[in-house]
């Protein structure tokens, strides 16, 4: 149904998608899943022209929708988008979001829109809402509508991009329910999510983007099982990191403890751990700062959820320089500090880099 | 007993308080007062200047307009007001707690303004100002215009040509009484006469664009306007952008100041000069050491320097300005030719000529130095016309005789012509060469003419500058010269002088002298004084009406009485006879002829006015009808006789005239025979005519219904000024006049009349207190107006007097119109410009972006003026368009800010779902993005216009009439600022709440809360 070739797309000198190839199916639900700013949500704005796409092939029944005679606002109206950030017409009313399309693009009459749009309405669960307006909605009841919406459109193919990304955790089954059912019913889709699980049971098909590419593709099985590469397996293992460039020993001490804090929050880490890798970053820097202002740190903190595991990592380019060596410390007291906290240190320098590992005890 | 203390402290801290404050308001009595005062010219005027330079010290504030000044001096806001004399006078005359301090500042030339490089204009306007300076229309003008009194004016009635280009006049019809606006609508006045005047000369209609003051120059230059004639001052400045024509009256400017308490009693109307009393000069001997003012190198100048060496010269260039420097006291002798002065006296009554000359000089007329030919055979010619006594003869018609209509010169006699003698000759010198009726006439010119019979040639006349004679000669552009050329020393050196033709005394012009005692003083004196001319002496008779101020009703028969009998008096002519009863009062005048029987019914209800004396003319009166409809008057007469037979007379004679009754009787009108129009005067007053509960009732108005009953006729009233009723007569407008018409032979010739049916009495009243009669007198003060009839009185004379409401009608139309349609344009614009702004395309939205910072930018009169007076300099345009464009532009540069700001303010996600869903760019605008961004932007909108409509407040500068001009020609009429700001003001208010209501519905149909409320409602 849908053929992309070499699809690449650049915003400047910014490469996001770089060569894209693939073939969506009738009846296909693909769910696309992959670190944040790699292109997913991009991508799927490359096939319904949202973005132009730089280079390569997009065909629709055989038909290049990026030739110049290809009637984009047509091919449009049979691939409707449902958007992260909802887009309901403010202006309008529930009842008037679904049916300004069937009337003004399908010259629909106002009776039989309605009649459509109220039926779609009970299919989303929303029908006693028709006369009021989005503001006056819960994101999920929005999201709800704006599914409601592109199907009054009777679209071949949904897409998806990030439909619960917005919303309170309370309110995000409520939508992947309404996906479901469409799923169930056949529609076709792509769906861009961070929820794995859901991606897991209602696709045929996952896409891990990384790096503006397609990385790896296959069955839910496969990707999510027994992913075949490296960053997949990193991603699906839920390992996650959180990175922080210091470049001077004026840098911003709070933003980078608020990151560190959002990390550990969203890795859900007990309390203590937390105090105690911020206490253990504080020193660490503490040792650090003779040196930043000659050579840039940069932390990477990384949780691996299976094996329980924190580790900090400190790379510094430039000459060869281990600031933890005893010979270098005014005094002791921080290191002391730091092997406490810590159940290995180690330090190796790889291509003019200086990298300090440090594994944090478990607590 | 503490208590009453503590009061009477109170009440004394009070009063010592308001005294006080009163106190504060700084009085002004001379110049020297004036140093620290607060000072109001007006804008770019001459004054401007005088006052920087006069008072240094003072704080000068300007002004647009005199009203706005006048209205800050009265809220006590300014002390004085410096402003030209014309403008001053019309102030304090509408003001009477104001007053014009009599020494002038500075004596300006007014004249005519020209775009540079339009000679042709120029010489053709300077001809036709030189003609009618000779022929006394200029000084007829002036009379007419420049009154003291509130007397209404006399318009001359200039027939203009309906084809042709029209002549466009720039005018600033705030300018009372140089000009302004009239009831109609025209623009009128002594310039606009002026301007009218000029045009019947050259042939050309004439068109008025009314506009400020400091737009008009702008106008000339841009060709908008072809003259400026709007009494403005010829400063060297405005000589750098515009040519003037020679001056056509010499404008003093004048502090204007409010009135003292004594200044009140004795200066009021004093004339100018009267205040300060400067030892008088009776001989020739006492000029020596005074100021004396002289023309830049005429002989007098000369002769005055030799004679009296101590004394202070001032030099002008002008014998009417001299005249007016010794008036208004600046000079106290003016050295000329006596046969000027003589003129001079004629016209000023105030100035009379010393016996004794000063110099005697020859005058002789001028020859080029190697012509001697000529020289000798004019030499003859003189000689035999003094041996014939011809010269005597001459000299008798022109200069002793003082002529008061300009003689005619003798045809010339042609038939021996044999060449041309090219004579020139300086046509303002009266009566020597001068313009009158269009022609150059005077001595010279005569003599020329004897002169051209006797060498039997056909002379020719050039008409030049005095100093440009001696070099036309010297070129040999003139034969000769006759110009009352005095012969001096330094001509003769020039030019050859023949013999004299005439004996030219030099004298001294000085101010006459007053009578010693003060007018205040004089009033207290019994026995009154026939030969002071005093306006408050008491009247004992009708005989002592021979010098005082009288008022008589326009075109009446008193008018014609009170010309014959009291020729000495000033006779002031009121159109209606409220306004006569009112100038009475009100001492206007010092005493009004009236009809008795009007008169009586006025004192039945008024007990300050007396009448004085009996009936001084029994005039019969009758109906008056067109003169072709000798059958009505027939039929009148005889119903007439019917009536006096059958008792019905009698019955109301005796009711109106004896009982004073204002029962009208009904009197059952028929309809067979159509209608009978009857002229009436509605006010005239019991018991003949008056409107009371709205109807027309008294013994002229029974007469003429029953003469309709009568006739079986239905009867309509035509209300109308007394002075129109024959007019209107004769041109069958009206079937008979029923307004107690007094026979008069004049009459006669225009309207026949009916019988007599009344023989009225014509009485003088007087105020009481001004009528000496024996006994007690009683006492009777005009009680101050209240609060509530001042306001009355204000609201009649600024809205209803003249149909005042149809000028703010009209302005207000105008403004609803510019706000409109400039909203609707701007927001198109706007629309466009904001489109382009938000292109991605450089060549679109780099044009957007420049024309809005620059719109923005910019004040919008500048914008207004620029498009009038610039991008539409050489296009003839109308104004309001103009203004339409102007806001127009401006608005939109704002709304396409506006509109960008909505648009950009609705989420690009509505774009992008719209999109997405398969919306083309342009149904997504139209469809999703307007929407919400009308209801976003319309608040702001709403502001904007608001703005808008205040904004075009401004039009005036490019002569268009909105509401605030209405208001501003109204308030340039009454002085009053009160009707008009306010009405002005709740105007623009109602206009502003009227169009935001329709924004604000406009608001609710857009926002679908509303919109869903409303169907819940329902």
């Amino acid at each position: 149904m849908i053929t992309v070739e070499h699809l690449s797309k650049k915003f400047g000198d910014l490469v996001v998608l770089k060569d894209i190839t693939i073939e969506i199916n009738k009846g296909e639900v693909i769910s696309i899943i992959g670190p944040s700013g790699t292109g997913k949500s991009t991508f799927l704005r490359c096939l319904n022209l949202l973005d132009r796409p730089s280079s390569g092939s997009i065909s629709i029944d055989g038909v290049n929708i990026l030739e110049a005679k290809a009637d984009v606002p047509k091919v449009r109206q049979k691939m409707n988008m449902v958007f992260q950030s909802f887009n309901l017409f403010s202006h309008l009313s529930v009842l008037e979001n679904l049916t300004i399309g069937p009337i003004k693009l399908r010259a629909m009459n106002k009776q039989e829109a309605e009649q459509k749009a109220l039926n779609l309405l009970k299919l989303v669960g929303l029908a006693e809402k028709a006369d009021n307006y989005p503001d006056e909605l819960s994101g999920g009841q929005k999201q709800r509508v704006a599914i409601a919406r592109c199907l009054a459109m009777d679209p071949e193919i949904i897409l998806f991009d990030e439909p619960t990304s917005a919303l309170d955790p309370t309110m995000v089954s409520e939508v992947l329910s309404v996906i479901r059912r469409l799923a169930k019913e056949g529609m076709t889709m792509a769906i861009v999510t961070h929820e794995m699980d859901f991606a897991r049971d209602v696709s045929n098909r996952v896409l891990y983007m990384d790096e503006g590419l397609i990385y790896e593709e296959g069955t839910p099985q496969q990707i999510f099982e027994n992913p075949r590469k490296e960053k997949t397996r990193a991603f699906i293992n839920r390992i996650r990191s959180c990175n922080y460039q210091i470049s001077s020993p004026d840098y911003d001490l709070y933003a980078m403890n608020a990151e560190i804090e959002a990390f550990c929050e969203k890795q859900i880490l007990p309390r203590k751990t937390r105090h105690n890798l911020l206490l253990l970053v504080e020193e660490l820097l503490q040792l650090y700062n003779p040196f930043l202002r000659t050579m840039p740190l940069d932390l990477t903190l990384s949780y691996s959820e299976k094996k329980e595991s924190l580790e900090l990592v400190c790379e510094s380019k430039g000459e060869a320089v281990n600031p933890l060596a005893h010979n270098l410390l005014p005094d002791e007291l921080g290191l002391i500090i730091i092997n406490n906290l810590a159940a290995s240190i180690a330090y190796s320098r790889v291509n003019d880099t200086n990298r300090v590992i440090v594994l944090m005890k478990k607590s | 007993m503490k208590k009453a203390r503590l009061l009477a402290l109170i009440c004394l801290i009070l009063v010592t308080a308001v005294t006080g404050c009163r106190e504060s308001g700084k009085v002004i009595t001379g110049f020297d007062d004036a140093k620290n005062a607060k000072i109001g010219v007006m804008t770019g005027s001459t004054g401007e200047a005088i006052a920087a330079a006069r008072f240094p010290k003072a704080q000068v504030k300007s002004f647009d307009d005199i009203m706005d000044a006048v209205a800050a001096m009265k809220s006590g806001q300014l002390d004085a007001i410096i402003t030209s004399y014309p403008l001053a006078l019309q102030v304090a005359k509408k003001n009477p707690e104001l007053w014009r301090l009599p020494e002038p500042l500075d004596n300006e030339e007014t004249a005519i303004a020209i775009k540079k490089g339009n000679d042709e204009l120029l010489t053709a306007v300077n001809r036709i100002i030189t003609e009618i300076k000779g022929d006394g229309t200029l000084e007829s003008l002036k009379k007419r215009w420049f009154k003291e009194d509130l007397a209404p004016y006399e318009e001359m009635k200039i027939a203009l040509p309906k084809e042709g280009k029209a002549l466009k006049i720039g005018v600033s019809a705030t300018r009372e009484p140089f000009s302004f606006v009239d009831k109609n609508g025209r623009v009128t006045g002594h310039d606009g006469e002026l301007a009218r005047i000029i045009g019947a000369k050259l042939h050309r209609p004439v068109e008025f664009s009314d506009m400020k003051f400091m737009a008009l120059i702008p106008a000339l230059q841009s060709d908008k306007v072809d003259l400026i004639i709007t009494g403005m001052t010829a400063t060297d400045e405005r000589r750098k952008t515009v040519d003037f024509s020679q001056s056509y009256f010499t404008n003093a400017q004048v502090m204007l100041v409010k009135k003292t308490g004594e200044a009140k009693t004795t200066t009021a109307s004093a004339p100018v000069g009267s205040a300060h009393q400067n030892e008088d000069i009776k001989a020739l001997e006492q000029i020596d050491g005074k100021r004396i003012a002289v023309l830049s190198g005429s002989a007098g100048d000369m002769a005055a320097r030799k004679h009296f060496p101590n004394a202070q010269f001032q030099v002008l260039t002008a014998a009417a300005d001299a005249a007016l420097a010794i008036k208004a006291n600046k000079a106290d002798a003016f050295i000329y030719d006596k046969s000027v002065l003589l003129n001079l006296v004629e016209k000023n009554q105030g100035l009379i000529i010393l016996d004794e000359p000063v110099d005697k000089l020859e005058v002789a007329a001028a020859i080029k130095r190697d012509n001697t030919a000529l020289l000798s055979s004019i030499n003859d010619v003189f000689h035999d016309l003094g041996k014939e006594g011809a010269l005597q003869r001459l000299r008798l018609k022109w200069i002793d005789s003082k002529y008061a209509v300009t003689p005619q010169l003798p045809p010339v006699n042609n038939a021996q012509v044999t060449g041309v003698l090219k004579m020139g000759t300086c046509a303002n010198l009266e009566p020597f060469s001068f313009q009158a009726e269009g022609k150059i006439t005077g001595l010279d010119i005569e003599l020329s003419q004897l002169i051209g019979e006797r060498l039997g040639k056909k002379i020719e006349l050039l008409d030049m500058n005095f100093e440009a004679l001696i070099p036309a000669l010297q070129s040999g552009k003139i034969d000769f010269a006759l110009s009352n050329f005095n012969v001096t020393e330094e001509r003769k050196k020039l030019v050859l002088f023949t013999l004299p033709y005439i004996e030219n005394d030099i004298s001294a012009l000085v101010r006459r002298s007053t009578a010693p005692e003060s007018p205040g003083a004089q009033a207290l004196v019994g026995p009154i004084n026939e030969t002071a001319s005093n306006n408050s002496t008491k009247i004992t008779s009708v005989a002592d009406l021979s010098d005082k101020r009288i008022g008589v009703l326009l075109g009446s028969v008193h008018d014609t009485y009170a010309l014959e009998h009291y020729p000495k008096a000033t006779i002031l002519q009121y159109k209606s006879p409220s306004d006569l009863v009112l100038a009475v009062k009100s001492g206007k005048v010092d005493a009004g002829i009236y009809t008795r029987e009007t008169l009586i019914e006025i004192l039945r209800d008024d007990s300050e006015l007396g009448l004085v004396g009996e009936s001084i003319l029994a005039a019969p009166i009758g109906m008056g009808f067109n003169r072709d409809n000798g059958q009505l008057r027939e039929k009148f007469n005889e119903f007439l006789r019917q009536i006096q037979q059958n008792g019905v007379y009698g019955d109301m004679v005796e009711r109106w005239m004896t009982k004073g009754s204002t029962q009208m009787p009904e009197i059952a009108q028929g309809k067979a025979n159509g209608v009978l129009v009857v002229g009436n005067v509605s006010d005239k007053g019991l018991p003949f005519t008056v409107v009371k509960d709205n109807q027309l009732i008294g013994f002229d108005i029974e007469l003429a219904e029953r003469f309709a009953a009568y006739l079986d006729k239905d009867i309509k009233f035509a209300d109308m000024e007394f002075g129109s009723l024959i007019a209107a007569v004769s041109t069958g407008k009206i079937d008979m006049i029923a307004s107690t018409l007094m026979f008069t032979e004049e009459r006669k010739k225009k309207v026949d009349f009916s019988d007599q049916y009344y023989a009225m009495g014509t009485n003088v009243f007087a105020l009481k207190k001004n009528i000496a009669v024996p006994g007690p007198m009683a006492e009777a003060r005009t009680p101050s107006l209240s609060f509530m009839q001042s306001i009355a009185n204000s609201f009649q004379s600024n809205i209803l007097q003249e149909n005042r409401y149809l000028l703010i009608w009209d302005g207000l139309k105008t403004t609803v119109i510019i706000s409109v349609l400039a909203t609707v344009f701007g927001t198109l614009l706007g629309a466009l410009v904001c489109f382009m702004r938000m292109s991605k395309n450089g060549a679109l939205n780099v044009p957007a972006k420049i024309y809005i910072s620059i719109l923005r930018g910019t004040p919008v009169l500048v914008l207004l003026m620029l498009i009038f007076y610039v991008v539409f300099a050489s296009v003839s345009i109308d104004p309001v368009f103009v203004a339409i464009i102007a806001f127009g532009m401006n608005f939109a540069a704002y709304v396409a800010e506006i509109f960008r700001t909505g648009i950009e303010g609705v989420d690009t996600g509505q774009t992008e779902a719209g999109i997405a869903m398969g919306f083309t760019r342009v149904s997504t605008f139209l469809y999703i993005v307007l929407p919400q961004t009308v209801r976003r932007i319309l608040p702001i909108f709403k502001g904007e216009f608001i703005s808008l409509v205040k904004m075009t407040s401004i039009v005036g500068y490019i002569a268009v009439q909105d509401l605030t001009k209405a208001s501003d020609i109204i308030r340039s009429r009454t002085f009053d600022a009160f009707f008009p700001l306010v009405m002005v003001a709740i105007l623009y208010f109602l206009i502003s709440w009227i169009l935001m209501q329709s924004l604000e519905y406009l608001e609710r149909t857009t926002d679908p809360k509303f919109k869903r409320r409303k169907v819940r409602n329902a």
